[in-house]
């Protein structure tokens, strides 16, 4: 089944999507072709296993609702990577106003999750890595979960997040010190 | 970790590999999920549409029959306005005709139009029976006075 998707390139299920007797077909398609991805995606960024489930959720719910409107200026895999980006950023932004934590106190949380949670299966050191990324701001999160774990080119990652290639290196770059410096001082 | 502070080592040093794991068959149940969630979204999506035109269509109605009463009675109170306007602008008139009328103008028309008996003319009961009869009244009226 994995195989069958994965040999539908992103135009011929964006053809099967626009005709009404195989949308629903195609949209499961979309969904079984990129879940995985962005299912880790947003989880590098939100940790908890049931929160970035939600995110997913909505992630599709939001693709379902507007593939209609996609107009392949970009790629379908760079649209569905900015909304799930968005809707992870928009979920921590969230919990931050819902429960008027002030940032710091959001990070304690989050390494708490980590450290308790059945479904993070690292060692000492990338636990030590996940609790330095929780230090930096969200957004330089994202920058470096791209480049160092989905290993990105910084002109896809630009596409994505809408910004250039310059300010994308520099944001890699602090993050790099930051969790340097993080791992070196704990 | 003191190995890494001793060296200075960094990123280089930790496994590249992913720390997360997600429960059995999640990717498998993940789409069967999200189809239940969608349709579950289309049927409150409906629910939702009905429940948030019907107080609107009751605010219309509300608003429609308030536009009516109000029309109502704007025209009627408008009527009585153009009425009570017409009545106090004819007295108006009448009042400024009569100023301009002298007194001795008034005296004068009142004492032309008085019916006036002729000084000493008394007529009796008996020369108004007289003047009757050679009228050629009837019986009747006669025997009546």
């Amino acid at each position: 089944m994995t195989n069958k998707v994965i040999d539908y390139s992103d135009k011929e299920l964006l053809v099967l999507f626009r005709k009404t007797e195989s949308r629903d077909h195609a949209f499961n398609l979309i969904v079984r072709k990129y879940q995985e991805k962005l299912y880790w995606h947003i989880r590098k960024l939100i940790i908890d296993h049931q929160d970035t489930d939600d995110t997913l959720q909505n992630t599709f719910i939001k693709v379902w609702n507007g593939l209609d409107r996609f107009r392949e200026d970009s790629s379908l895999f760079t649209w569905l990577y900015r909304i799930a980006t968005n809707e992870a950023l928009s979920f921590l932004n969230s919990k931050k106003r819902r429960f008027l934590l002030p940032l710091v106190d959001v990070e304690n949380q989050l390494a708490n999750t980590l450290e308790n949670d059945e479904y993070f299966n690292g060692d000492e050191l990338q636990l030590k890595l996940q609790k330095a990324l929780l230090t930096l701001p969200d957004k330089q999160r994202v920058v470096f979960n791209m480049k160092y774990f989905d290993e990105m080119k910084y002109e896809e990652m630009a596409e994505i997040l809408e910004t250039s290639v310059g300010a994308l290196k520099a944001s890699y770059h602090h993050a790099v010190k930051k969790i340097e410096k993080f791992i070196v001082e704990h | 970790m003191n190995e890494l502070k001793n060296t200075g080592r960094g990123l280089s040093d930790i496994r590249k590999g992913n720390p997360f794991e997600v429960p059995d068959r999640y990717f498998e149940d993940f789409s069967a999920r999200l189809n239940d969630r969608i349709h579950a979204e289309k049927g409150n999506s409906k629910k939702d549409y009905a429940l948030t035109w019907r107080p609107y269509a009751a605010a219309a109605i509300l608003l429609v029959v308030a536009l009516l009463a109000g029309g109502y009675f704007l025209i009627n109170n408008q009527g009585s306005k153009a009425d009570r306007l017409f009545h106090t602008e004819i007295s108006q008139v009448v009042e400024q005709e009569l100023y301009s009328i002298s007194e001795e103008t008034i005296l004068e028309v009142l004492e032309v139009n008085t019916y006036e008996t002729p000084a000493g003319s008394a007529i009796s009961s008996e020369e108004a029976i007289e003047y009757l009869m050679n009228e050629d009244l009837g019986e009747d009226i006669l025997d009546a006075l």
